[in-house]
């Protein structure tokens, strides 16, 4: 790739069928909506480089099938991803239901410290609504999780998602509490000379044998 | 240097046997070969002793003495014929405690061996370019690690297990990267070269040590791999309805990318590296994308592409796919497995396998017995892949074309839909459009006006509207019938009696505004005529009598009541005949439409009156307003204009009337300055002239008197023609 950026972060992209996951990515990634675009050759796989917190953020996201069907089977998903956007439909309210049962997927195949965002998509059809604005930032508190409503279709709040989630990792990244050296974080670097900051930042590096 | 030996611990009955397998007996004298084979080796070595690079003759059967831990030596093509014989080592082998079914696989091995090195050349090949731009210092450094990377693996690969030894592999890749970074070697490389370094190592390993660390015998990766491939088998029947994926299946385009995928997927097992296993995956994935994009019609998603993932897995049935993919699994670089494009596709595809191997009637959504019936194969569902593989190419065609056939269908019927709106359409627009034209002529029809009925001015009741006012004796100077007569004049160059009309509803307001305290003015409303009343007594031009033919209702108006209103009025404004003092305050409201001046207060007075209803809409175009000094508006004067005096009053009558008539002349002949109105003027005074005769003057209860002002005024246009000329 010809940019550069200083992190690589592995997004999922999760929820039942037909919440809007893929429009969802489609609009981050292309900023249009799909039903509106041509599918289009030479756009690198399902990523973004975008600006958080200084830093320039290359965004690997993972689209996942979601029918209830391939539920089992589509865990080898949540290994090595910093950041999943477990999204359900707001005209749709068994697609909120199954949020729990995606939740506990994510707690247990993914890595502990990964940042999971809820949104509730299709907020452009406000007047087919079945789940409130109310209830789900409520579930949301409960579980610890973010939470913001987008609609893929006008592109409200779809680039905030993204940002949120982002922002929130390079916060642990810088914290601490995240490390990217770790394989299975999630987390790449993207430039040897941050990789090379870093470590001269005096972190410890138990793989390394040839340290100059 | 390939001579030494190692010390044999043990020896069994395989040992004794030549190790290329020739049957023979082999002897320690002549490196475990036999005699034939051992004289063939020596010959080889030779061989490769002279020839620098060219390996694709060099026969592997070499024998098993070298060792593993021969010196290292500088030139890498030194080093890669130490690996060939490394591999070949045999020794290793026997000591191992594997299942013998991986002996009796040697010869293969061997032979396989062969084609490791041409591979291996080739691999060089295609990166001579990055290793030219890297220096020799990167190569021989790269090729360093490749070696010792070998070693260190070859160590160890009886000893541990499959995923130590992954593991192995894996901190190895870490290890040269960090290497990378840190060694003062690379600090010019690129990170993309880097990267293409690290593959090249990856790719290098893996290809050497391909044979002992894929499906490897200590782990039970065959049966696994014949286990799903029966599997595979047994689920031929699943169709892509049946796993919720949308394939086109009629579409040739579609069939075609089918094929490619599977041939693609198929192509995984017979790649070496673990990358370019993934490549072959990642190459599947992009043409399933493509078919479904032409089935979805746009851009695919994941809950639309694992289904499909599935059903080309499941119509591919590859050849050691658990293998493969473990292999990829363990030695394929970490973080080209996380992330990105292949990992996510790698990912899929481990997904859809699982799937294979989990299948139930529930995640089909079929009922339990049916799927019975069909994994038993009792039943065979319509329209499966092998029956769309087994169909002739005839049949295909055909519901190719029904498909199409019904396509068209559609579009016939949506045709017909489409002219039968297109009709409807038309004749709707044509009877809005008669609806609409009716409308217009309804609100404006080419009616003539109504004559207006003239109040009558005898009526008792004080209020109505249209009286006029009660007359208020004015002074008048006695230009004001000079004046009358060139308005007049002015007037009878129009058209219709409509604007005559109009213009006389327009004088009354213009009067009124600039001579408030006339009030006899009204006295002329209901007479449409130019003071034609007056003009019979003392007025009367042949212009004004042309203008009067000019209309039919004009005169009929004239003639109908307005003439007796006016004599009555006007006899009772006696006091107007000595009243004509023309004021020159009087402004002219009309003027000759030739007159190129314009009189902005006229036509301001004109144009903005609001009191006269019909004011706007019937305010002539052509007229343009002119200053004439002389001209006082006939409203403005009318009152001042000479009243007809009554029966009693004839000799006055006649004397302002001649008077006037000799006053008349006087504004003719001022604004006869330009020739055309000259001309105009006398063309315009001949008619009336003409018309005189003509005109049916005698209305009801036309008196006598009446003749004798006509004749006054006739003889007074005589006289006055005569001065002209």
């Amino acid at each position: 790739m010809s940019e550069s950026y200083d992190f690589l972060f592995k997004f999922l992209v999760i929820g039942s069928a037909g919440s809007g996951k893929s429009c969802l990515l489609h609009q981050f990634i292309e900023s249009k909506f799909k039903d509106e675009s041509s599918h289009t050759i030479g756009v690198e796989f399902g990523s973004k480089i975008v600006n958080v917190g200084g830093k320039s953020v290359k965004l690997q996201i993972w689209d996942t099938a979601g029918q209830e069907r391939f539920r089992s089977v589509t865990r080898s998903y949540y290994r090595g991803a910093a950041g999943a956007l477990l999204v359900y439909d707001i005209t749709n309210r068994e697609s909120f239901n199954a949020l729990a049962n995606w939740l506990s997927d994510a707690r247990t195949l993914a890595s502990p410290n990964i940042v999971i965002l809820l949104v509730g998509n299709k907020r452009d059809l406000e007047d087919d609504r079945e789940v409130t604005f109310l209830e789900a930032s409520r579930f949301a508190q409960e579980n610890e999780l973010m939470f913001l409503e987008t609609s893929a279709k006008t592109g409200e709040n779809v680039e905030e998602a993204f940002l949120k989630c982002s922002k929130t990792i390079l916060a642990k990244i810088e914290t601490g509490e995240l490390d990217p050296e770790r394989i299975g974080s999630g987390i790449q670097y993207g430039d040897s000379a941050t990789r090379r900051l870093h470590r001269e930042g005096g972190r410890r590096q138990p793989d390394c044998i040839c340290r100059m | 240097m390939y001579a030494i030996k190692t010390p044999s611990l043990r020896i069994d009955e395989a040992d004794l046997k030549c190790k290329n397998g020739c049957g023979f007996y082999g002897n320690s004298e002549w490196g475990g070969y036999c005699s034939k084979c051992h004289r063939e080796h020596l010959q080889r070595e030779r061989q490769r002793k002279n020839i620098a690079h060219s390996s694709a003759h060099i026969s592997e059967r070499e024998h098993g003495g070298d060792n593993a831990k021969s010196s290292v030596a500088g030139f890498s093509k030194f080093e890669e014929k130490k690996r060939q014989h490394l591999k070949k080592t045999k020794l290793l082998k026997i000591f191992r405690k594997s299942s013998s079914a991986r002996d009796s696989g040697r010869p293969e091995q061997t032979q396989e061996g062969a084609s490791k090195n041409p591979e291996l050349e080739k691999l060089k090949q295609d990166h001579q370019e990055l290793f030219s731009n890297l220096g020799h210092r990167v190569e021989h450094d790269v090729h360093k690690h490749i070696s010792s990377f070998y070693k260190a693996i070859r160590e160890f690969v009886d000893v541990e297990t499959i995923d130590e030894l992954s593991e192995k592999v894996q901190n190895l890749y870490q290890v040269f990267a960090k290497r990378m970074d840190a060694s003062s070697n690379y600090i010019n490389v690129t990170a993309e070269q880097k990267e293409m370094l690290l593959d090249y190592i990856e790719k290098y390993v893996m290809t050497c040590l391909y044979r002992l660390l894929f499906c490897p015998a200590s782990t039970n990766d065959e049966e696994k791999d014949l286990l799903i491939q029966d599997r595979i088998r047994q689920l031929n029947w699943v169709n892509a309805k049946h796993l919720g994926c949308i394939i086109n299946e009629t579409q040739s385009e579609v069939w075609d990318l089918v094929y490619t995928a599977i041939t693609d997927v198929l192509g995984m097992d017979s790649a070496k590296a673990p990358q370019d296993k993934l490549n072959c995956v990642v190459r599947c994935c992009r043409n399933i994308f493509l078919l479904l994009q032409q089935s979805v019609g746009g851009p695919a998603s994941a809950d639309e592409f694992l289904p499909a993932l599935i059903f080309i897995v499941l119509k591919a049935n590859p050849a050691r796919l658990k293998s493969n993919i473990n292999y990829i699994t363990r030695f394929c670089n970490a973080s080209r497995l996380m992330s990105g494009e292949g990992g996510y596709y790698f990912t899929n595809l481990c997904c859809a396998v699982s799937f294979l191997e989990n299948l139930t009637a529930e995640s089909l959504n079929i009922p339990a017995d049916e799927f019975q019936q069909y994994m038993s194969g009792k039943v065979v569902p319509p329209n499966t892949w092998e029956s769309a593989l087994m169909m002739c190419e005839g049949m295909h065609l055909m519901y190719e074309h029904l498909a199409i056939l019904d396509d068209l269908r559609k579009r016939h019927v949506c045709l017909i839909q489409g002219t039968a709106a297109l009709k409807d359409d038309i004749s709707k627009f044509k009877n809005d459009i008669a609806t609409k034209v009716e409308a217009v002529l309804s609100r404006t029809p080419l009616t003539i006006r109504p004559k207006r009925t003239p109040t009558d001015l005898d009526s008792e009741d004080p209020t109505c509207e249209s009286l006029p006012p009660p007359i208020v004796p004015q002074i008048i100077a006695p230009q004001v019938g000079s004046d009358a007569i060139s308005q007049k004049i002015l007037v009878s160059e129009t058209e219709s009696s409509q604007e005559i009309t109009s213009r006389q509803d327009l004088f009354l307001p213009s009067s009124t505004s600039s001579i408030p305290q006339s009030s006899s003015q009204d006295y002329l409303s209901p007479s449409p005529v130019f003071g034609l009343s007056n003009s019979f007594d003392e007025l009367a031009t042949p212009d004004e009598i042309y203008a009067a033919q000019e209309s039919l209702s004009f005169v009929q108006g004239l003639t109908a009541v307005n003439y007796d209103i006016d004599l009555s009025d006007l006899s009772a404004d006696n006091s107007y005949a000595e009243d004509l003092a023309i004021t020159d305050s009087i402004k002219p409201d009309v003027s000759l439409p030739l007159e190129p001046k314009m009189n902005e207060d006229v036509s301001s007075s004109l144009l903005d009156t609001n009191e006269s209803p019909t004011a706007g809409g019937l305010l002539p175009s052509p007229i343009k307003p002119v200053l004439s000094e002389e001209y006082k508006g006939f409203s403005a004067q009318g009152w001042q204009i000479p009243s007809i005096p009554c029966n009693t009053g004839d000799s006055l009558p006649t004397i302002s009337s001649q008077s006037v008539v000799a006053h008349s002349s006087e504004p003719i002949s001022l604004p006869l300055t330009n020739s055309e109105r000259k001309d105009y003027k006398v063309a315009s005074e001949i008619n009336d002239a003409n018309s005189v005769s003509g005109l049916p003057v005698e209305g009801s209860g036309s008196s006598s008197q009446m003749e004798d002002t006509l004749v006054k005024a006739l003889s007074g246009v005589m006289s006055t023609f005569d001065r002209l000329f």
